[in-house]
């Protein structure tokens, strides 16, 4: 440490005793509560926090990083179960059997076997679709992409829609129905969505648990980013508590460094999912067309709030955890 | 003298020992009044330190009551400890000031923490630099400083919230005797503010010039108080006095 000159003062002097005894009556100057507004706080807090990203870039980095990497997959993963539930939802709500005729039925025999149909309890009701309108069905949901003018028959067999009043009705319909004489097959959607649900709710639970644990270590990695910082800072943070820092005012900064590598990180994910899923709808469309593939608009929105949203909570909570438990100590 | 009618802290049946057994405090008993001006002498060990630490809250006691202007804190919340130390200044023998930030910005800190008012801020900071003469000064860091104008800078953060009590944790122990009387003189002057002024010394000399009261402490036991007292060595086998700067 360095003594600059002190001309002031005489190198020899002999102490003397300070001046006089305490006076009673203190000069006090009463404590105005003039609160100061929260953007001055705010303005203080993103202060420290720009200091610190600075001071400790790479830190930041990981922090950011792995932040990106969970909210990267939960992104993709969430895109997946989306269109899959749509799928699965969209296939159960056709709460109808299709009975497809033998080729030897008769178009003057639907009459009576809407009537014989009619008689089977849960039935409310039928629709006859010939295999011409089927086949023009088919021509309009494939549309230009794939022509069916090369077929020399039609191939398609006529089909009774049948409405059931009640979706667990489904299975004892379908059995009855495929009993009548002329019917070639029976076919209702629920056996496909039931697959497909099933699917779905492997993919979830697998979903969850790798998600599970890339949260924590998510978490973990935050926090201990954090926790370097609070260390870095320990002895600012013992100073602040010295001169009487309330605890909050001391996390704050802290928080909102864990919240803004946290956004950053999520903001990046959402940025990949949202051009990807925008690229692939396209391509997907085109290669499996009849696919209910869900828009861009229908999930992007959503799903970039919310990966953002989890990014800040995660980059919170990390901050949280770590300071807290510099506090406590 | 002892204005015990009007006591600042009160310490009943008090005593320490830490987490490691180490029994840091025994037994203490003691009343400062208004506006007193205390040395607290002993041996490094002898619990000078950890009985400061009490008043600020740092520590809990392992048993009885410390009172702060007549408030007991030894039952106080967690969240009002902030509240205790904004009217507790407290100065070390390290200084402790932070090192990226200029002098008027360290004393400023104590008071940003407080969720002062803005406006208020220079105007007060400015006066807590003038009371210790380090207004020429104020935009230096502290590693432009020496190491009495960091102390002195120092005490301007600890007086910036107007605090009852300074609670200083020896102010001189890395001072020059020129600083010493400097840090001594402004003690002083903030005690005849009508600051309650608490200090602990090796500093022999010092304590027999400035005739103030004096708590002798050895090994966690408060030995003697004086009035208007000299520094008297603590019945030990260690060495009396520890030399300023060994």
């Amino acid at each position: 440490m360095s003594h600059p000159p002190r001309p002031e003062k005489s190198p020899g002097r002999t102490p003397e005793p300070p001046e006089a005894s305490p006076k009673t009556g203190q000069e006090r100057i009463p404590r105005r509560r003039r609160g100061p507004s929260g953007g001055y706080y705010l303005e203080c807090f993103l202060r420290e926090v720009l200091i610190n990203i600075r001071r400790n870039p790479l830190m930041s980095v990981a922090s950011i990083s792995t932040v990106m990497v969970l909210t990267l997959i939960l992104g993709f993963f969430v895109v997946l179960v989306a269109n899959l539930d749509s799928l699965s939802r969209e296939l159960a709500g056709e709460m109808q059997v299709k009975a497809y005729m033998s080729a030897d039925f008769q178009r003057e025999e639907a009459g009576a076997f809407h009537a014989s149909l009619m008689k089977i309890e849960h039935v409310e009701g039928t629709h006859f679709v010939s295999k011409d309108t089927a086949f023009k069905r088919l021509r309009e949901r494939l549309g230009s992409r794939i022509t069916l003018d090369d077929l020399s028959h039609n191939p398609l067999p006529d089909a009774f829609e049948i409405r059931v009043d009640h979706p667990k009705a489904l299975d004892v319909v379908a059995e009855k129905v495929a009993r009548l004489p002329g019917v070639g097959s029976v076919d209702y959607g629920r056996d496909v969505a039931r697959k497909l649900m099933a699917l779905n709710q492997v993919v979830r639970v697998v979903g969850m648990v790798i998600l599970g644990l890339l949260f924590a270590s998510t978490l973990l990695i935050v926090s201990n980013t954090i926790r370097l910082t609070v260390f870095a800072r320990r002895k600012e943070i013992d100073i602040m508590q010295l001169v009487g820092a309330a605890d909050w005012f001391i996390r704050w900064p802290f928080i909102l460094e864990g919240v803004a590598q946290g956004l950053v990180g999520a903001a990046m994910a959402a940025t990949v999912v949202d051009v990807a899923y925008r690229l692939v709808v396209p391509q997907l469309h085109k290669t499996v067309p009849f696919l209910p593939i869900l828009a861009p608009g229908e999930v992007l929105p959503f799903l970039n709030l919310g990966l953002v949203s989890l990014g800040c909570a995660v980059g919170a909570l990390g901050s949280l955890i770590s300071v807290n438990r510099h506090l406590k100590a | 003298m002892l204005e015990t009618d009007d006591p600042i802290i009160e310490m009943h049946h008090l005593s320490l020992v830490y987490p490691n057994g180490v029994r840091a405090l025994q037994d203490i008993d003691l009343v400062v009044g208004k506006g007193e001006f205390l040395f607290l002498v002993g041996h490094t060990g002898s619990g000078k330190s950890s009985l400061m630490k009490l008043i600020y809250r740092e520590h809990d006691p392992t048993t009885g009551a410390v009172f702060v202007d007549g408030q007991e804190i030894t039952d106080m919340k967690r969240s009002q400890i902030p509240l205790l130390r904004r009217r507790i200044g407290v100065i070390f023998q390290d200084f402790r000031l932070l090192s990226h930030k200029t002098a008027f910005e360290n004393v400023a800190y104590a008071l940003e923490v407080t969720g002062a008012s803005r406006a208020d801020i220079p105007r007060k900071v400015t006066k807590a630099l003038t009371l210790v003469n380090m207004r020429e000064k104020a935009g230096r860091l502290p590693g432009e400083l020496s190491g009495g104008e960091q102390q002195r800078v120092a005490i301007a953060r600890a007086l910036i919230n107007d605090p009852l009590i300074l609670l200083a944790d020896e102010p001189t122990g890395n001072l020059d005797p020129d600083s010493s009387w400097d840090i001594m003189q402004i003690l002083s002057k903030v005690n005849a503010r009508g600051t309650t002024v608490l200090v602990a010394t090796h500093n022999q000399q010092m304590v027999d010039v400035m005739q103030k009261r004096v708590l002798v402490m050895d090994r966690g036991v408060m030995l003697h108080d004086l009035q208007r007292g000299q520094y008297v060595p603590a019945a030990s086998s260690r060495p009396a006095l520890v030399l300023e700067g060994v």
